[in-house]
């Protein structure tokens, strides 16, 4: 693979020094900027954006497909699609959210091809057609155990509780609160209307604050 | 699938749960800003007067705190073994638009010329190696690596018509506006 820099015309006559591009000096953004030079982002600059997103990566995977053990491949494969169009990504400031989209195509192909090859008695199978397996949590008034907990162990409830979430729920409270996507955006993916992304963000909460209530009233 | 209790038989009522569902979801949206300026209005005086409405909305908060500082999980494996097999695919696989590549200006007519025949070989066998219904750009995949010998760089358009949905490869989205970018500066 060629490490040469790609130099533009106007300057060519100039000889411009072809120092290598330090890739770990550079900000975020133009870390992104490099990786858009040319048809192809050059292989340093490359590894280092895996580097700097590779847990922002593996973050929306696990949250998706959190019983899924073959995410390092989807993860691999995300990273695919980043090298072969991020020349073509418009907006270098909104790389984060570009990725967390391309995880999300993926883990839904993905999710698709699992359901096709799945058997019609698969317990999955109902869970993303029906809204009614969750059940509203409320305002519950059980108090809180004494002791203080970690924070370590509230992150695992917290993992733990999301993990639990019937599919449909888990998927769109993730896209809403760890991708931050719009309400609309999220119905466009999951292609379901407005108001049941509204609906099941706000029961997916109401489930999760109730489990989670004895860490959230804390302090 | 666990199934969690009604919370609401503690102290609330059918009427007041339904009461409770439809408050709940308004606040929850409030939270989003996917409300109205109406609905908004509402919430915002719940908030001032309903110590239940008030109690949820400092959970919610919480909540939503805590998702987004939520630390990434274990990785399955080092970010290093990552790179290293996403190179050897991306070599393996060499997608046509790598093969286009991005030195063709240096190249003198002649050579330009010559590609072009060996471009238009390589568009005769690959269209025999794709199969029509399968389109999708990890069929590459299958495609014995052509010996470019640098003479690639004429093919400037693929051989197969991509897809185009929102973008040129299925799966990844055209550049479409996102909420809360702010936190790329990590």
């Amino acid at each position: 693979m060629s490490q040469s820099l790609p130099v533009s015309w106007s300057s060519v006559e100039v000889a411009v020094p072809q120092t290598p591009v330090q890739a770990e000096k550079l900000s975020n953004y133009d870390l992104v900027l490099q990786c858009q030079v040319g048809h192809r982002p050059e292989k340093a600059v490359f590894a280092e954006l895996m580097r700097r997103y590779q847990s922002h990566v593996d973050k929306v995977l696990y949250h998706l497909a959190p019983d899924w053990q073959d995410r390092a491949d989807l993860a691999q494969e995300v990273w695919i699609r980043v090298y072969r169009n991020i020349p073509r990504l418009n907006e270098p400031v909104k790389f984060r959210g570009w990725l967390s989209r391309i995880a999300t195509n993926l883990f839904y192909d993905e999710l698709r091809k699992r359901k096709r090859n799945s058997s019609p008695l698969s317990l999955d199978a109902p869970l993303s057609l029906e809204d009614g397996e969750l059940d509203w949590e409320i305002a519950a008034e059980t108090p809180g155990p004494d002791e203080d907990l970690s924070t370590r162990e509230f992150y695992d409830q917290l993992n733990d509780a999301i993990a639990d979430l019937p599919e449909v729920f888990r998927t769109t409270i993730v896209l809403r609160e760890i991708e931050g996507m719009a309400y609309e955006e999220i119905a466009e993916i999951t292609g379901v209307s407005l108001g049941t992304v509204k609906s099941r963000i706000a029961r997916a909460r109401s489930r999760l604050q109730a489990q989670l209530q004895q860490y959230l009233d804390g302090k | 699938m666990s199934s969690q209790g009604h919370s609401e038989s503690n102290s609330h009522g059918d009427s007041l749960h339904e009461t409770s569902k439809d408050r709940f979801e308004l606040l929850s949206a409030y939270l989003d800003g996917e409300v109205t300026a109406t609905e908004r209005r509402q919430v915002e005086e719940w908030l001032a007067n309903d110590p239940t409405v008030q109690q949820l909305h400092a959970r919610l908060l919480k909540l939503r705190q805590a998702f987004r500082s939520i630390p990434a999980p274990a990785p399955s494996q080092p970010v290093e073994a990552t790179i290293d097999q996403v190179f050897a695919n991306i070599e393996r696989r060499p997608s046509l638009s790598v093969v286009r590549g991005g030195n063709t200006r240096r190249f003198a007519l002649p050579m330009g010329i010559a590609a072009m025949f060996v471009g238009a070989i390589s568009v005769f066998s690959l269209n025999r190696l794709y199969s029509p219904s399968a389109p999708q750009p990890v069929a590459v995949q299958q495609v014995e690596p052509v010996e470019t010998g640098g003479l690639m760089v004429a093919l400037d358009q693929p051989v197969v018509a991509m897809p185009q949905a929102d973008s040129s490869e299925p799966g990844v989205p055209a550049n479409k506006p996102f909420e809360r970018d702010d936190r790329d500066a990590q």
